[in-house]
């Protein structure tokens, strides 16, 4: 670990009061302890700190927050820097850690610095991984294809028991996701939404149909007259006679940590649905 | 590099010595050490009511506790919401919801979307890894929900850090006893 700039070898007879910037008052006021400076360890406290970011909303004691206190720098989820010795105001280095009293013997001091260091070091490869692809774009372009419509009207067993329209839908997609993978996807959630407007809402939106693909699965899609997997109840009659029913592919990505966003295919095919219900056949 | 502490000459050689501090401080820095204390546990909730409001969530940061979002969100991974009123509900997006007479939000995809001319909308949601949609999870005779009830938006998303917080959850004695240390060790610890 590269060493704070505190670990000093020879005494330094450096009159406190001439501190420039560092502790302040508060360091004028206390004297500088005589005699040879000692090597800094590192403060437990900064280890037991960064075990104690909670993410839930628990009352968060003893995480600084945005006030430095200028030898706790490191632990706390939001900043992390190699821990470095207690004292971070220049100068006056001849400071006591709690590592220094004795009473902690080298093995825990040296496990709380290394399990500080490691965390320091994840939490900057896991802001690396997020800033790196925080603005990317994530669209690739779909090819909908719509082969088979029916509707009916039954009553919703999926919900409200009212009678609404139905509709039955066999489609074809293409799409290559394989641009969208890079080292912070970890999932594709796909989904083909049904976009629609009727009398009584002004938008409806509708999944039909949703697939995961994980990292390292086959990325390139080919599905042929495939069924949907859910109902397609409209909230009423909105279906019967609509013109213009929208389908598109979206997925959201799911990263290893950062923003989740929604990206919506570049294509989508638009289909009217009929006028009449089907009461004979069967999809 | 770092290096262990070596034992100064006039402190005791046995024993945890965590009041020693505390011994030569006079008042005044024992006040002051006391506001220091005082300065961090408000920090911390300043910086937590001022999530809640750049976030308009009242509940910006959550941590999954169930699997019904796997393979996307395992239990405890972080979620950080947002709950901006402009922001339309649009399937696909994953949505917090409280439902009434639950008091632990559910975390889960929106599937259906009805909206209205004058905005109101109603919406269904499903987990990712169930097999059925929520009605089971709503009210009794609930068979939507309204926007009233969503606690926030998932935007971001960070792995396995809330596990502290499930540990903690589970095991009270825990989140006690972490504490009291820390609140002891900024207590008792002079700033030389």
């Amino acid at each position: 670990m590269a060493g704070g700039g505190s670990s000093v070898e020879q005494p330094r007879p450096l009159p406190c009061s001439s501190l420039i910037g560092g502790a302040g008052p508060r360091a004028a006021r206390l004297p500088c302890p005589r005699g040879p400076a000692r090597p800094v360890g590192v403060s437990p406290e900064a280890g037991a700190r960064a075990l104690a970011h909670v993410g839930g909303p628990e009352r968060r004691r003893g995480r600084g927050g945005a006030r430095s206190r200028n030898a706790r720098g490191a632990g706390g989820a939001g900043r992390r820097e190699p821990v470095r010795g207690r004292s971070g105001s220049p100068g006056c280095v001849r400071s006591r850690a709690l590592g220094e009293t004795g009473a902690m013997n080298t093995v825990l001091s040296r496990a709380n610095s290394l399990f500080a260091f490691s965390l320091s070091v994840m939490a900057a490869l896991t802001f690396g991984c997020f800033i790196t692809t925080a603005f990317k774009d994530r669209s690739v372009p779909v090819r909908l294809h719509v082969s088979r419509i029916m509707l009916k009207n039954v009553e919703d067993f999926t919900g409200p028991r009212e009678r609404s329209d139905l509709g039955f839908i066999t489609f074809d997609i293409t799409a290559d996701l394989e641009n969208i993978f890079d080292w912070n996807v970890k999932q594709l959630f796909l989904y083909l939404s049904a976009e629609y407007s009727t009398k009584n809402n002004a938008l409806n939106q509708v999944v039909l149909w949703d697939k995961i693909v994980l990292r390292g699965d086959n990325p390139k899609l080919l599905l042929k007259d495939m069924k949907t997997k859910y109902f397609f109840f409209d909230d009423g009659n909105g279906l019967k006679g609509n013109r213009n029913v929208t389908l598109t592919l979206s997925w959201n990505v799911v990263p290893n940590a950062g923003i989740l966003p929604l990206v919506t295919g570049s294509g989508h095919v638009s289909v009217p649905f009929p006028d009449t219900y089907e009461i004979t056949k069967s999809y | 590099m770092v290096r262990a502490g070596t034992v100064g000459t006039h402190l005791p050689a046995s024993g945890l010595d965590i009041f020693g501090d505390l011994r030569k401080m006079n008042k005044r820095q024992l006040y002051y050490q006391v506001l220091n204390f005082a300065m961090i546990v408000s920090s911390a909730l300043m910086i937590w009511k001022g999530l809640i409001v750049l976030t308009g969530s009242e509940s910006p940061i959550v941590v999954v506790l169930s699997g019904s979002m796997e393979p996307a969100f395992h239990r405890g991974d972080l979620l950080f919401l947002t709950n901006f009123r402009e922001d339309p509900i649009r399937a696909g997006e994953i949505v917090v919801f409280k439902v009434e007479g639950r008091d632990i939000p559910i975390v889960h995809r929106v599937i259906k979307v009805h909206e209205k001319d004058n905005g109101d909308i109603k919406f269904l949601t499903k987990g990712d890894n169930n097999e059925v949609d929520d009605r089971g999870l709503y009210k009794e005779g609930q068979n939507w929900l309204e926007k009233k009830d969503v606690v926030g938006r998932a935007r971001g998303f960070l792995p396995y850090v809330g596990m502290v917080t499930i540990i903690m959850n589970d095991y009270p004695k825990f989140k006690y006893a972490l504490l009291a240390v820390m609140g002891a060790y900024v207590l008792l610890k002079r700033e030389s």
